[in-house]
């Protein structure tokens, strides 16, 4: 047991250099939990050391990296995760339009088969879809019905249901991209509680993002 | 605080919302620092690079990882570099001794990467303040400081490499380090922002 700050200040330094082992190393892991954080002293002593073992290493000669390093790391900067942000659930769909007849069929067959609310709307569905000016329009909507769909499945899985039952913050969102532009499109039906806002999306509705 | 630190926060809090020309701008001011010290810790510029790509890295995926209260931003990654450097050369000579006593290897090569960068003014300015300082520290001292934070050495080593008892490793580090302190933060000084304690 050390309590001495001389001799403590001897251990923080040997420590900010990262040059303790043995029962030093364990000795000082028992200071910085036990002891530092109450001690004025210590904290300022510790912050001290630190900043001049920072200066220790801008000492040493600078080399420039190879260029290859920061478009290294460029690709692998995916999208920092969400912070402080409820979860976040997605139900994307890839709308095909080069294989029209394929998808629209697997789409409505999907929507048949997967959703009751989709299935008991399909009249006033295949009106607005009768109502769009072409196939390719008219797959792209089927998709986005899809993807509502898909939103109001997840919404009612048990996972779902029981997260939302406790309290815990946590939303469903139904985004959409087209493979003819890649562009992630938000459709706008954001499900936040079991009764929460509509899970029908807007005609074209939404914004688009770049991804 | 100096303006380059002033600067280092704003780019910070920009690159915690995710912003990548605040990464990149950081990149630009700190690659070389960061670069220049692993591959001094390393020996090797291959590992060097992986060093910095880590830190980097660690920089964007948990970038609260910085405090303001605690220290300025160069501080924080300058450490972060040579901890991971550090850590590093430890994992290497593990392997090293292993393959060596496998196959009785020739030690690696110290390669030659090539130097002299401009760097930010401020950021050169206290490189010349901190190698005087250095210079000042009496050869003994700066001896096991070096073998320790360049060297990536234990205490232990340190006594066993140049055959003197632990306690004098201790004792010379405490007092290089306590002589730097005086010096440099006579030069810090007026750089010190109460607004950020």
């Amino acid at each position: 047991m050390t309590d001495d700050h001389d001799e403590i200040e001897e251990l923080l330094a040997g420590y900010v250099l990262r040059s303790l082992s043995g029962a030093d190393a364990a000795e000082a892991d028992r200071l910085l939990s036990d002891h530092v954080p109450g001690c004025t002293t210590c904290r300022d002593t510790l912050d001290d050391l630190q900043r001049l073992t920072a200066d220790l290493g801008l000492a040493a000669t600078p080399v420039a990296p190879p260029e290859t390093l920061l478009p290294r790391l460029h690709r692998e900067l995916e999208p920092q995760a969400p912070r402080r942000r409820p979860l976040q659930l997605f139900a994307v769909a890839a709308g095909v339009v080069a294989v029209v007849g394929l998808a629209g069929l697997t789409v409505s067959q999907n929507i048949r088969a997967n959703n009751a609310d989709v299935r008991a709307d399909s009249l006033a569905n295949a009106a607005q879809l009768a109502a769009l000016p072409d196939a390719r329009a008219r797959v792209a909507r089927l998709c986005e019905l899809n993807v509502a769909g898909q939103v109001r499945n997840v919404a009612n899985t048990t996972v779902v249901r029981d997260a939302w039952a406790r309290g815990q913050r946590l939303a469903v969102h139904g985004w959409i991209y087209d493979v003819a532009d890649g562009l992630l499109k938000d459709l706008g039906l954001c499900l936040e509680s079991p009764g929460g806002a509509g899970a029908t999306p807007g005609p074209r509705g939404g914004q688009r993002r770049r991804r | 605080m100096r303006d380059g630190d002033r600067d280092d926060l704003e780019l910070h809090r920009g690159l915690s919302a995710g912003d990548r020309g605040s990464f990149d701008a950081l990149y630009r001011r700190y690659s070389s620092s960061a670069y220049g010290l692993a591959y001094r810790i390393t020996g090797q510029q291959v590992l060097a690079q992986d060093v910095v790509h880590e830190a980097f890295l660690a920089l964007w995926r948990a970038p609260e990882a910085f405090d303001p209260a605690r220290g300025t931003f160069r501080t924080f990654f300058l450490s972060l570099v040579h901890h991971r450097a550090v850590d590093t050369v430890r994992r290497e000579e593990r392997i090293r001794s292993r393959q060596q006593r496998a196959s009785n290897l020739e030690p690696v090569t110290v390669e030659d990467p090539a130097e002299g960068v401009t760097d930010a003014a401020d950021l050169a300015d206290r490189r010349t303040e901190v190698r005087a300082a250095l210079d000042t520290l009496p050869p003994e001292q700066r001896q096991v400081l070096e073998m320790a934070y360049y060297g990536g050495k234990t205490q232990v080593q340190i006594a066993e490499e140049i055959d003197i008892p632990v306690g004098t490793v201790k004792t010379r580090t405490l007092a290089a380090m306590r002589k730097l302190r005086v010096i440099l933060d006579r030069t810090t000084t007026p750089h010190d922002d109460p607004e950020v304690q």
